[in-house]
């Protein structure tokens, strides 16, 4: 091929892309945050140090802030293929925490949405699981937080409950006067997976369905404030694994069948001098093996008051945190797999309150210092923790 | 001259008080809307999307000027009752929450009404003497002094 076809390729194809690139209408944004922070006082609870020491699954709970570290950095990419249809790409970028410095990369959303009316629109890929406000707000989003801490209870790595599906889903909103809204999240997706920290992206191995329905009162006024209740149902076919550090050959394990249902409520009060935050969701794991009668129950929430001063740019806040679980997590929640099998890890409940102050430098960036004061469980008595935390 | 003093005073406060509310806005909204005026609150979640589509069914496109740095800022706080941060910020939540996008900008007032006419979903806001300008191709629904 001469130089000449060759360059007239090249500058056709850098065309056709440019013009696809510009019909396309692509949007690039991300966040992410820079963190350091320091534990001491010693441990709440001793034994329960020890028994995450022997049987946990890191060097620290998760969420702890020991040192210099990053909690993740996101980049989204939106293209609008039509004026009705846009594709939403989410990568996260981790540290590893602990002993490690691997770099993990998660997929966090990936899904095309389709408006056809603003009563109903269609939603298909991977999103977050429509249940609550935290897990489809806020998530993880140290920039659009007050607190440094994501919340347990939606803690991707512990997926005490499903943060994320893969499945279709209708959503919509209905207007009333005075600017009120009735908005609405009905899903069908995968079911939880073999255990709950490995999701499933290509197949659904375990064939169950988990369906959600979210209805929420959008009331308006300097930001909208929100009322809301939302549940899921669905089966888990998983493993049993009897003890916690017991090593089970996939070969020789025996099935553990479970129903789950939940059910979260939530009220989100948004006034221009201060915010209300609530937040409570709770489980249930029913053994659904003939002749069983076990249940397991999970329950978490959160309470964050904060206000809103200095032209509305410091948020000094208080929150509560608390997360209840099965003994050791329960049979589910602290299953994992390995190279060598199913085994079980220790996995503690959270009873935490955090105190501090977010402001925002600008539209982009935000600066926290905080205070943490654990009540139960492995973790460090006292934290302190600063962040910056950006968007863009 | 102490009264002198105060009379020029007062004159000073007066001029500035004129200047300062020198100018005013005009939303407007193409001309096949049914809406024939809209208050702040009704301007508000529509061109922040609360609302999604005008009352005949049509889709909101909100169109955002850089024309005029007074003109935006009393549009941002006098209708939509938000600082320029909040503005910025409330697009860059709602368009990680929903893949909503943000509203088209728009770098003067003809830009404005081009748009706005093209669309029959359009809202957005220009000077007065610009909405007066552009005659039957947009409709004013709300002035705001400032």
């Amino acid at each position: 091929m001469n130089r000449v076809v060759r360059t007239a390729m090249l500058a056709g194809l850098v065309t056709l892309s440019s013009a696809t690139v510009h019909a396309q209408n692509l949007r690039f944004s991300g966040f992410g945050d820079f963190v350091f922070g320091a534990n001491g006082g010693g441990k709440v609870d001793t034994a329960a140090a020890e028994r995450f020491g022997t049987f946990g699954s890191d060097v620290d709970p998760v969420n702890t802030n020991r040192g210099f570290g990053l909690t993740g950095t996101d980049f989204v990419v939106l293209a609008d293929m039509t004026d009705n249809a846009t594709f939403l790409g989410e990568i996260n970028l981790q540290t590893g925490r602990g002993g490690s410095s691997d770099l993990e990369l998660d997929v966090e959303r990936f899904f095309v949405n389709y408006r056809i009316d603003p009563r109903f629109n269609v939603q298909a890929g991977l999103f977050f699981t429509p249940i609550g406000y935290n897990n489809r707000f806020l998530y993880a989003r140290a920039w659009l937080m007050n607190s440094i801490q994501v919340p347990d209870f939606f803690e991707e790595e512990l997926n005490l409950f499903p943060t994320h599906s893969i499945g279709v889903a209708a959503h919509g909103q209905f207007a009333f006067e005075n600017g009120h809204r009735i908005a609405y999240v009905v899903s069908a997706a995968n079911g939880r997976p073999h255990t709950p920290d490995s999701a499933i992206y290509a197949r659904d191995y375990t064939d169950n369905k988990e369906t959600t329905g979210l209805v929420e009162w959008l009331i308006p006024g300097f930001k909208d404030s929100r009322l809301g209740v939302s549940g899921w149902f669905g089966n888990i076919d998983s493993v049993y694994v009897s003890a916690l550090g017991e090593m089970v050959d996939p070969a020789d394990a025996t099935t553990l069948m479970l129903k789950e249902r939940g059910l979260d409520a939530y009220v989100v009060i948004n006034h221009r001098y201060f915010s209300v935050n609530g937040e409570f969701v709770r489980a249930t794991q029913q053994d659904r093996t003939p002749g069983s009668s076990s249940q397991y129950v999970t329950s978490g929430g959160l309470v964050e008051v904060s206000a809103h001063v200095k032209g509305g740019r410091l948020h000094p806040y208080v929150r509560f945190d608390r997360t209840v679980l099965p003994e050791d997590g329960g049979p589910y929640l602290s299953l994992r797999e390995g190279d060598a099998g199913y085994t079980r890890v220790y996995i503690p409940e959270t009873k935490a309150v955090m105190s501090g102050m977010a402001f925002d430098i600008n539209q982009h960036m935000r600066l926290k210092g905080e205070y943490i004061h654990h009540m139960s469980g492995p973790h460090d008595r006292h934290g302190v923790a600063g962040q910056l935390a950006f968007g863009f | 001259m102490f009264r002198i003093r105060i009379g020029a005073a007062l004159a000073a406060l007066v001029l500035a008080a004129t200047a300062v509310s020198a100018g005013e806005l005009a939303v407007i909204v193409n001309p096949a809307n049914p809406q024939a005026t809209l208050d702040a609150k009704a301007v508000k979640s529509h061109f922040l999307k609360s609302v999604a589509a005008w009352a005949n069914g049509e889709k909101v496109r909100p169109v955002d000027s850089s024309a005029d740095a007074a003109a935006r800022a009393a549009f941002v706080s006098k209708v939509l009752g938000m600082s320029p941060t909040d503005f910025e910020r409330y697009w860059l939540e709602k368009q990680y929450a929903s893949a909503d996008n943000p509203p088209t900008k728009a770098p003067d007032d003809a830009s404005v009404i081009k748009l706005v006419k093209a669309f029959k979903g359009g809202i957005g806001f220009v000077s007065k003497e610009a909405a007066a300008a552009a005659g039957a191709d947009v409709k004013v629904v709300l002035t705001v002094a400032y």
